[in-house]
């Protein structure tokens, strides 16, 4: 059950970057950038291309080691700990620092930010369960 | 002959230190290059994800630290399949920092400022000995 739900964790990572490859283009980052101070819109892009490798390699790590983390290894643990704590800030921010509602205005762009959200939610519980709920016990 | 392990599970406890630094100045880095006037006309939504992306590259930092402190023994032995995963991770991350600090940030930037280009090498440096050390780490025989 476990494994499975971090199969679906590692795909559910990697369908969230492909859907927010459109980020840019839908909210006209290019456009809104055009008058920022030019080191300012370089480092903007290079923290955007840093997020999407990390997030590739929570992905990938997680459909490459499924097994050993849900067998509860402890380096698996601390991954599955560090991949919590980055969704559950990641969780926060959707709920206490965006304000989206001008930007939600068809329907399915208000079906897409809660289904973000309720992406959010799987991935922090299901890392949880592995970080903190290990078949094998033992300490970090 | 030098003893590679010992060496390797001391940089990696160093870099751990190291990317610990710059994930706390990277938090204060807005206010340290007085960025503060040209962040606030950027337009509520490039502000807000500048900032946001800003925070998890530290919390990405931090998690490399505490990674590589926890890990280090492992991580220089080789061990296991998955820390050398990890290590390659870390690895690849700085190595295309590296090259981003080569090819896309423009010279003008520290061109005729011998103190910003002090501050240019040492993180070139910086960013490359971390790519080197992880990837040394993850592909040693």
């Amino acid at each position: 059950m476990k494994l499975i739900a971090l199969y679906l964790a590692g795909g559910v990572q990697l369908a969230v970057l492909a859907a927010s490859v459109s980020v840019p283009r839908v909210f006209d980052w290019r456009g809104n950038l055009r008058g920022v101070d030019p080191f300012l819109r370089k480092l903007f892009w290079v923290y955007g291309v840093f997020i999407v490798m990390v997030i590739i390699a929570f992905g990938v790590l997680t459909l490459r080691h499924a097994p050993a983390m849900a067998a509860g290894e402890p380096l698996a643990r601390w991954v599955c700990g560090v991949i919590a704590l980055f969704w559950a800030a990641r969780l926060f921010v959707q709920w206490a620092v965006f304000d989206p509602e001008r930007f939600l205005t068809r329907w399915w762009l208000r079906a897409g930010y809660h289904a973000l959200t309720l992406a959010f939610l799987y991935l922090v519980a299901v890392y949880s369960w592995a970080a903190w709920f290990p078949e094998m016990g033992g300490a970090l | 002959m030098i003893a590679m392990e010992p060496l390797m599970e001391f940089g990696l406890k160093l870099s751990a230190v190291g990317l610990s630094a710059l994930a706390l100045v990277n938090f204060g880095m807005e206010r340290i290059l007085h960025w503060e006037e040209d962040v606030a006309r950027m337009p509520l939504l490039i502000r807000e994800v500048f900032r946001v992306h800003g925070w998890f590259i530290s919390i990405t930092l931090l998690i490399f630290a505490a990674m590589s402190w926890r890990f280090a023994p492992e991580i220089a032995a080789g061990e296991a399949p998955v820390y050398r995963w990890l290590a390659a991770g870390i690895g690849a991350f700085w190595a295309v920092r590296t090259v981003l600090q080569l090819t896309y940030y423009s010279t003008a930037h520290w061109r005729g400022n011998p103190a910003r280009l002090a501050v240019h090498l040492f993180l070139l440096g910086v960013y490359g000995g971390w790519a080197g050390l992880y990837l040394l780490a993850a592909f040693q025989p």
